[in-house]
């Protein structure tokens, strides 16, 4: 009796007890997906989700570890065309001073966000065989501006963490490794020669691609040409760096600009030989993603002093002729900073209204007159007087009243690498000139400097090849340290 | 033939009596409660030597047939059971006294309680009374110092604020370690850290019955996934059945004041002095004359006498059928900061009624509506001069904060603003809606057998208001700016769980519980920011004239719980009880979603044994041990999937680009868990507790670096494992127990050793903010360079190099592990004693904390060598160098390059403090009987009267590593008076 009583009590227990686990919801009940985030899975169907994955690339290419900043300003302060002012606020002080090591904060973002452009490209292009949606051209066309901006990403790494390809043995020096996924496998570094090959053929297969110039802030054929044009110039291979910047100075839509619409390019975003440059939003300036905080003092003054990091070098000054149009375009007088009364450069002090702050600014990547200097480089090696040609159209657009004399020889290579400083100062490129041609550089102490005013760093110098970042070394076995850093 | 049934869920005893032998009368009576005169129901009531008993029914009331010459004795647990010789009267009434903590106590358990005696775990029990009338308004940071293993660690004195609670150290690195918190039934949300959502503020402490903290795995493992960290459960009054309701006003009113000021700030004159030999400003002879007249404290300028104040009115009562607890309650503080304060109006009601004998419903509700103002960039949001809590001891003495006219100056020669006029102007204001609360039912188809739904939800709804005045010289450049959000999330908890007692030859007890889980979280938010205000009587974001942003999200998470637990006691003399639990969290990768905890535990009550039955010396000894697992979930949700945000934009065109790759082996961190534990007492006055464990974390989560060519830095995989092991002690200590005079002593102890296990490949060191993970140290360990001295030659500052060689420059890589020395505190722990004599009662409370060490933050800016000269600096900065040969600890002024920060500023934060020293006066049960009222109690307390701490910062008591702006801790004196009815 007793015993039958607790059976069915048992009974009763089991029954109710399993009625409740039958009612337990399975799997949908942990499947959660997050409202604010679309799943690596389905993150590449339509048109629709292509373009936003192209625009997510424009956007990591414009962040501040890359061209929003660090890519320009880093190796500008790095050579002799500014010079860090007494008790400046030790920004971008590393790379000023030439102290650069594996930790270095700048060596590691702008090594991981270059890398994101690859990546992100990639995740496009290795998606885009299944994009049936859009016409034809449409498709090519993103796929070229992925490819484009992928090569470009790539050329950028293997300038700044390997060897110069004219300076070494490109087929043995180690460039970078050349990634086309997104995945966590480790990856060993490329020669310089395979990153070049690499780019060149991407860089071409973008221009077959392409079909038009969309707007100046994303890349089209006309960015392709310029582009490769840059590529076998640092490559020095001539005929092929005259093929391409041809090109582009074939391009009627972006001749070279003169007067105010060079002005316009620095003040207002605008002018007719900016191929392309980046679209950021007057929100989304930060210290960080402002290319000129630095030269002309980022917050708006509560007084009349300019509280700048850098001035520019007295030697470049004293280079320009006196009517040269850049003098007001990237210069202003008597400016009252913490260092007396000084000359700042204000080629990235706006106009435009919506920016904040100081030195607010697109940056400019491509430009025509690049092109030319391009092209009288390389015809200097086959034909002068076409080489003279070019830097004449340059100097006319630039100086008023221009008369030029025709140059010939190493004067005629001189006067281009000189015209080349003054055209793209504080633009990225005299650091990766220096290191091309490989010369080194020696700063004359200036008023307002402070240390390393005198700083003289050879040619030789392994700190022209930056650290692979200390980050990647510990987490990547197959990654290789540059010559001269130590990692642990 | 005998049976005893437990009902363990209400823990009624129900005896099945069978008819005595011999001649009998007819019994009856009222058992009732000693301290409120309320009927007690299902006491038991027993013939002394028999198994004749009955249990009183809902309003205490028995009924029994005794011998004429029986003893009669009357229990209940929690309470002092009594015998009554029957001596021929039919009617017996007995009102028992509630015991001394002792073995038969009830603990309230997770999914249940439990018999002390059975409890096989390591649980600490906070009482009401530890909590009542503390003038603070969440009743974490009362914990501190009340159990052994507890940690609790205030974030400052700020109204409203809460604590770090860490139970037997800090389990986890990547993941959340804050413990579980069970509020009548109801798991509360993760507390994000945020200072604006502490869900424990919400709760009125007064209305708290009493804590457990559940430490071990036989005690939390029932909580599964998220009881590495502990779990506190916290049961709320509820109403018992009483002749009459009893109702009672309680009201305090207070002032606080900064607890501790270390620094000694220049004066006028000292300041001037130091300006003119460092040469930090030139001025004409004129302006250095007037401004020594000038005299400003500016700690008056910014701090305040605060007032507190919190009035409460609560009932109780019930007819046994209907049981009620309702409280009404209003608490406002202010803070010592200027334009800082809290507010809580809180409301509670808790009801059980029985529908029939076997079916029962309740609910526990709490409703609390909370505002709180924040003074603009207080705390560690600033660290500038705009900083009011920095600004306090920065802003220069020869400064007045108003002109001739008392209007507030809004700039001075030397700063950008008036920090005090920034806080006049400017607004941080919240308001906090929080529902907590439940529903249950419980039913009993059959004896023994019983089933409980629970439906708890933990609602909470806030908004908040960012204002920068348009004439502040903060929201000058946006014209004045307002940003308003709101944020909601609800979690809510289903639980079903059924209970099976079943006894076996009267000796053997087994009861068996199975149980079902659910649990639900959503959270959303959404804002904006408008600029460009015409006018600040307007303060609603219509009303500016751009809209500058607006943001939103949203998240979910989901747990889905299987749990069971098996209990058996042989004889109340050996106990053993194990649980299992299945998880399944949303949280992980759906191969590696579920997961197993158990945990088994022993206990072995010695004093039934014959060797220790006769020995009248030991009255209780009780030895007990649990081993089992318990899990830790609280990472972010969503992490194991590979996502694309699409919050990027450029040219104004929306984008998307990958957060993190998909990581399907993300799963839970797991800790293995073993306790041993000894329970006495002695002498019939001294109960005392000690016991060992060992926690054990593996498969921790840590932040692995991952190949940047992935376009990744990090994935966060399941790879470190970390330690905590410690002892801990309790004693309780009646010294003298008369009937006029009481004075007892009780005090616990805490000794956690923690240790980095392993990190992840042959790494073993790892740089983690301003400490280092290092496999062998503890985690915490402070890791800076080695400070050398000045230099007496040149008065520049020298450093130690990784070397040890001295060197006169500081260099990122000879940052040094500093062992021995962690933020987390080893040994810490509470003590208090309390003496009664006719009427009066003084208690007095101790919490401490040793071998604890902080990076002096603030110290740095208040004595720096470097640029901050120009703000008033720490008097002993006078004594710095100043020609060759000079011996002194501050270097040159100008000579320290900013931002470095060494050893010189590491100081041993170890404290001793006075936490709350209370006396109150009850008055005299004649004169209440006069003036018809239960209970009138009198008193003053005083918290954080006294510290005693060789730390020369503000507080020594800060969460972190390196203290920086911190909320000054306060002390707070108080009136209290509290009224029965």
């Amino acid at each position: 009796m007793k015993i039958l009583k607790n059976m069915k009590t048992i009974k009763i227990f089991v029954a109710i007890v399993t009625v409740f686990f039958m009612t337990a919801c399975g799997d949908d009940f942990l499947n959660l997906t997050p409202p604010d985030a679309i799943s690596d899975q389905e993150a590449f169907e339509s048109l629709e989700d292509f373009q936003a994955g192209l625009i997510g690339v424009y956007a990591t290419i414009r962040g501040g570890g890359y061209y929003g900043k660090n890519m320009m300003v880093n190796f500008d302060v790095s050579v002799d065309d500014l010079y860090a002012v007494e008790g400046f606020t030790n920004q971008y002080g590393t790379q000023y001073g030439w102290t650069q090591s594996s930790e270095t904060g700048e060596v590691y973002s702008l090594f991981l966000t270059a890398y994101r452009v690859i990546t992100r490209s990639s995740n496009l292009i290795n998606f885009w065989p299944t994009l049936n949606e859009g016409t034809e051209a449409e498709r090519n066309q993103i796929l070229g501006e992925a490819k484009l901006l992928r090569a470009m990403a790539h050329f950028d790494l293997v300038k700044v963490y390997a060897k110069s390809y004219r300076a070494g043995n490109p087929a043995t020096d180690l460039g970078i490794p050349i990634v086309t996924k997104e995945n966590l496998e480790f990856k060993a570094r490329n020669t310089v020669q395979e990153v070049f090959d690499f780019v060149i053929e991407e860089a071409k297969e973008a221009l077959s691609l392409m079909t038009e110039n969309r707007a100046v802030f994303y890349v089209g054929p006309t960015a392709a040409n310029a582009l490769l044009a840059r590529v076998y110039h640092e490559m020095g291979d001539w005929p092929n760096a005259i093929t391409y910047a041809s090109a582009v100075i074939a391009d009627t839509n972006f001749p070279l600009s003169t007067g105010n619409n060079y002005i316009d390019i620095w003040r207002r975003d605008a002018g007719n030989e900016i191929i392309f440059r980046t679209a950021i939003h007057q929100t989304e300036f930060s210290n960080d993603v402002n290319i000129g905080s630095n030269y002309v003092g980022g917050n708006p003054p509560v007084s009349n002093v300019w509280r700048i990091d850098y001035i520019p070098s007295l030697e470049l000054l004293n280079l320009y002729d006196a009517n040269d149009i850049r003098l007001t375009a990237f210069y202003q007088e008597n400016v009252s900073t913490p260092v007396g009364t000084q000359v700042v450069t204000i080629k990235y002090n706006p106009l435009n209204p919506n920016y904040t702050q100081r030195g607010m600014n697109q940056v400019k990547i491509f430009r025509t007159s690049e092109a030319y200097l391009i092209r009288a480089e390389a015809y200097s090696y086959s034909n002068e007087g076409l080489a003279n040609a070019d830097l004449q159209a340059l100097r006319t657009a630039r100086i008023s009243g221009y008369t030029h004399t025709t140059l010939a020889g190493d004067a005629l290579k001189q006067e281009i690498y000189k015209e080349r400083r003054l055209e793209f100062a504080f633009e990225g490129q005299r650091f990766f000139d220096l290191k091309r041609r490989e010369l080194g550089f020696a700063r004359t102490p200036q008023p307002g400097a402070g240390p390393f005013g005198n700083l003289a760093i050879e040619a030789t110098d392994y700190r022209w090849i930056w650290p692979i970042p200390q980050h990647e070394m510990d987490a990547n076995p197959l990654m290789v340290q540059n010559q001269g850093y130590v990692s642990e | 033939m005998k049976r005893i049934f437990i009902i363990a869920g209400i823990l009624l005893f129900a005896f099945c009596n069978l008819t005595a032998f011999g001649q009998t009368i007819r019994i009856s009576g009222t058992v009732t409660d000693a301290a409120d005169g309320s009927g007690i129901p299902g006491a038991s009531v027993v013939v002394k030597g028999t198994t004749v008993g009955v249990i009183t029914n809902i309003d205490g009331r028995y009924e029994l047939n005794a011998a004429p010459t029986a003893t009669l004795v009357f229990s209940f647990v929690g309470y002092t059971t009594q015998e009554i010789l029957v001596d021929g009267k039919n009617i017996i009434n007995v009102s028992l006294a509630s015991a001394m903590i002792g073995l038969e106590e009830v603990i309230v358990m997770a999914y249940g309680t439990q018999r002390r005696d059975a409890i096989t775990g390591s649980v600490g029990i906070v009482s009401a009374e530890k909590l009542e009338q503390i003038p603070i308004a969440s009743f974490d940071q009362i914990l501190q110092g009340q159990t052994a293993g507890l940690s609790s660690v205030s974030t400052g004195g700020r109204p409203g604020s809460h604590s770090v609670i860490r139970i037997r150290g800090t389990g986890s690195i990547s993941a959340g370690n804050t413990p579980l918190y069970v509020i009548d039934g109801v798991a509360l949300t993760e507390h994000t850290g945020s200072i604006y959502d502490n869900p424990l503020s919400g709760i009125n402490p007064n209305d708290i019955e009493n804590i457990s903290v559940l430490k071990d795995a036989s005690a939390a493992a029932l909580f599964g996934s998220r009881a590495a960290n502990g779990v506190i459960i916290v049961t709320t009054k509820r109403g018992k059945a009483a002749d009459r309701s009893n109702l009672t006003y309680r009201g305090m009113y207070g002032t606080s004041t900064q607890a501790r000021d270390n620094f000694n700030m220049m004066t006028t004159e000292q300041k001037l002095q130091f300006e003119r030999d460092n040469k930090i400003y030139t001025r004409p002879d004129e302006v250095w004359d007037s401004l020594a007249t000038i005299n400003t404290n500016w700690r008056d300028v910014m701090f305040r006498d605060a007032v507190t104040q919190s009035h409460e009115i609560s009932s109780s009562g019930g007819t046994g059928k209907t049981n009620y607890f309702v409280s009404g309650a209003y608490f406002n503080q202010e803070g010592i900061l200027y334009r800082s304060d809290y507010e809580r109006i809180s409301g509670r009601l808790n009801l059980d009624h029985y529908i029939t004998e076997k079916i029962r419903f309740g609910a526990s509700t709490n409703l609390s509506y909370e505002k709180s103002n924040y003074a603009v960039a207080e705390g560690g949001y600033g660290n500038n001069v705009y900083n009011p809590i920095f600004a306090a001891y920065l802003m220069n003495p020869y400064e007045q904060p108003t002109d001739e006219d008392g209007e507030w100056i809004t700039q001075f020669a030397t700063y950008f603003g008036n920090p005090r006029r920034e806080l006049e102007l400017n607004q941080d204001f919240n308001n906090t809606l929080k529902i907590l609360g439940n529903v249950y039912a419980e039913w009993e188809p059959i004896k023994n057998l019983q089933f409980r739904s629970n439906y708890g939800t933990d609602f909470f709804d806030y908004t908040y208001d960012d204002y920068l005045h348009p004439e502040s010289v903060w929201g000058t450049s946006s014209n004045g700016s307002l940003t308003r959000g709101l944020r909601r999330a609800n979690t809510t908890t289903f639980t079903t769980t059924g209970r099976y007692n079943y006894v076996y030859a009267t000796k053997h007890v087994t009861n068996l519980m199975l149980g079902f889980e659910t649990t639900e979280h959503y959270s959303e938010s959404f804002g904006g920011e408008g600029i460009g205000f015409a006018s600040d009587k307007v303060r609603v974001p219509s009303a500016a004239s751009t809209p500058n942003a607006f943001f939103g999200s949203k998240t979910e998470f989901t747990v889905l719980s299987y749990l069971s637990q098996f209990t058996y006691s042989y004889d109340n003399k050996y106990y053993m009880d194990a649980s299992f639990r299945r998880d399944g969290s949303s949280r992980f990768g759906k191969e590696v979603r579920y997961a197993n905890f158990w945990s088994v535990g022993l206990s072995w009550n010695l004093k039934k044994e014959s060797f220790l039955a006769d020995i009248d010396l030991i009255n209780e000894m009780k030895l007990r041990g649990s081993i089992g697992t318990t899990g830790n979930y609280s990472i972010g949700n969503y992490l194991h999937l590979g996502l694309y945000s699409t919050s990027v934009s450029y040219n104004q065109v929306p984008g998307s680009v990958p957060i993190r790759p998909a990581n399907p082996n993300l799963t839970w961190e797991e800790s293995d868990i073993w306790n041993v534990g000894l329970e006495f007492r002695v002498l019939d006055r001294i109960n005392a507790t000690v016991e060992y464990y060992n926690r054990y974390t593996s498969s921790m989560l840590l932040g692995m670096p991952v190949t940047l060519t992935s376009g990744f830095v990090t994935e966060t995989r399941n790879i470190a494992e970390m330690s905590n092991k410690g002892i801990e002690a309790t004693l309780e200590f009646d010294i003298v127990r008369t009937d006029k005079f009481v004075w007892d002593f009780n005090g616990n102890f805490t000794y956690n050793k923690n240790r980095v296990e392993a990190l992840y490949g042959e790494i073993e060191e790892l740089p983690w903010g301003s400490t280092i993970l290092q496999v062998g140290l503890p985690l915490g360990t402070l890791y800076y360079n080695q400070y050398a001295g000045v230099n007496p030659a040149n008065g520049k500052p020298l450093w130690y190099d990784q070397y040890g060689n001295v060197t006169p420059t500081h260099r990122g890589d000879d940052k040094v592990p500093l062992e021995g020395k962690s933020y987390l505190a080893p040994y810490f722990g509470g003590f208090s004693s309390n003496m009664t004599y006719a009427g009066f009662q003084l208690n007095a409370f101790f919490t401490y904390s040793l071998d604890r060490w902080m990076l002096n933050n603030t110290a740095y800016f208040l004595s720096n060598q470097s640029n901050f000269g120009a703000y008033n600096q720490n008097a002993a900065v006078l004594d710095h160098w100043k020609e060759p040969g000079d011996n002194v600890h501050y270097p040159l002024y100008g000579t320290v390059p900013p931002s470095l920060f060494d050893t010189r500023f590491i100081e041993d934060a170890s404290y001793l403090r006075l936490r709350n020293i209370t006396l109150s006066y009850n008055l005299p049960s004649k004169v209440l009987q006069t003036i018809k009222l239960r209970n009138i109690r009198l008193y003053v307390q005083g918290q954080n009267l006294w510290t005693w701490s060789d730390y020369t910062g503000w507080d020594p008591e800060f969460p972190g590593a390196s203290e920086l702006n911190a909320y000054p801790a306060v002390k707070t004196y108080t009136f209290g008076i509290d009224i029965g009815l």
